[in-house]
């Protein structure tokens, strides 16, 4: 066997671990879970590990519950998702304008040169799970059911990216100064906000809560300060829903 | 899902460097047929590939396959296309650089063959999919011209 052969074997056998770890993590954690108390997450982290158990003390006295999700990349928008629909249920007000929002944003994404036949699909399947949450019948736990249906919740993971990309190139003048290793607000987009299960970032929660014009928190849970820090998107707004964040993930706060 | 796009796409005007039609009436298997590009080594080529486009199309990308002799830094010997377009971030078989393109649910046929003629023109030798056809291209251009020329040749005789 030569050496070349030899490393891609090995190469094999490593994405073939890679794939049954991606699957057992599917298998073993929906892409949206129910509400689960915040005293579990103290129990994912040593006990002697004073930085993270004090700052989970901490989130105790301002949050009663956690909504996990998967770790698929994507996290970062089924967290939101299921939040703005939550909110949006409550706040009639709201509902109407972010409805408006995302009805008009269809027009948006083709001025930006998106071609109208292939962004249809994700647009209405947005739009029907809007008019849902409308229904005095929907139910949280229907929410939910429809963020763990792959499809459907993938549809609406594509069409929020494309808002965040939507947001971006819109305002690619301002964001230009922030997407270090790349050459245009257009490369960064392609790269890094549209494909399925590309992580996000700060960048991606300042454009996405920029198209809709919402505003929220998200919770820093990480072992660099002592206190866990929390940022406004946009900043010094009243936030509509809570987001959890360690590093390279995503869950829902509920008070 | 049932999938429009696929129906919508195949009823457009087709455009300069390929033509696309079904292989049978399955709209997930598409053949193609990709002009080589001009001023390439492949210029004068008429390469069929085919598309198979997973059920979950376009959350996930549909795979290539040259049906004719291709010889390619980035075409693997059974014919695959292994460009990072085509691959989900994530998927590294390759050894893709880390900010290299992915698949996005918005590419089209349209796109992804575009995409196909600029690697035909430009391959990526970084990542390559057929390691004799990169170290031709890298090391010995004359050899790869001449064994591309070869493809070439076959593929004309094979086009009716």
């Amino acid at each position: 066997m030569d050496a070349s052969t030899e490393a891609e074997n090995l190469d094999q056998k490593i994405m073939d671990q890679m794939e049954l770890i991606r699957k057992e993590i599917e298998e073993s954690v929906p892409l949206l879970s129910h509400k689960e108390d915040i005293a579990s997450l103290a129990k994912e982290y040593p006990p002697d590990d004073a930085i993270y158990q004090g700052k989970i003390r901490s989130l105790y006295s301002s949050y009663r519950w956690i909504r996990r999700t998967r770790r698929d990349g994507n996290c970062f928008y089924r967290a939101f998702g299921i939040s703005l629909m939550e909110m949006l249920k409550q706040n009639p007000d709201e509902y109407h304008r972010v409805y408006k929002v995302i009805e008009e944003s269809k027009d948006r994404l083709i001025e930006l040169g998106y071609q109208a036949f292939i962004i249809e699909d994700f647009h209405q399947t947005v739009l029907t799970l809007l008019k849902n949450v409308r229904k005095d019948d929907c139910t949280n736990d229907e929410l939910v059911e429809w963020f763990n249906d792959r499809d459907l919740s993938n549809y609406f993971v594509v069409y929020f990216r494309l808002l965040t990309s939507a947001h971006l190139k819109t305002n690619a003048e301002f964001f230009e100064n922030f997407i270090d290793g790349y050459q245009s607000v257009k490369d960064f987009c392609s790269y890094e906000v549209e494909p399925i299960g590309k992580e996000s970032d700060h960048i991606h929660a300042i454009a996405l809560t920029g198209f809709l014009n919402t505003a929220i928190e998200i919770v820093y849970l990480n072992h660099t300060d002592d206190d866990l820090s929390k940022h406004r998107f946009p900043e010094h707004s009243a936030p509509q829903f809570t987001l959890l964040y360690r590093p390279g993930h995503y869950d829902v706060l509920y008070k | 899902m049932l999938n429009f796009n696929l129906l919508t796409e195949l009823q457009r005007k087709p455009t300069e460097g390929f033509s696309a039609g079904l292989q049978d009436d399955d709209i997930f298997k598409w053949a193609v047929m990709i002009i080589g590009p001009p001023d390439t080594p492949f210029e004068g080529g008429f390469f069929k590939a085919h598309l198979d486009f997973p059920r979950d199309y376009p959350q996930r990308p549909p795979v290539m396959q040259f049906q004719t002799k291709i010889y390619h830094p980035n075409v693997d010997k059974d014919g695959k296309v292994c460009i990072s377009i085509l691959h989900e971030p994530g998927e590294d078989k390759f050894g893709y650089e880390k900010s290299s393109e992915r698949w996005r649910p918005i590419h089209t046929v349209e796109t992804i063959l575009l995409s196909v003629i600029s690697m035909l023109a430009d391959p990526n030798d970084e990542s390559p999919a057929n390691i004799d056809a990169a170290k031709d291209w890298r090391e010995n251009k004359e050899k790869f011209k001449r064994l591309v020329a070869q493809c070439v040749r076959e593929s004309q005789t094979s086009y009716d």
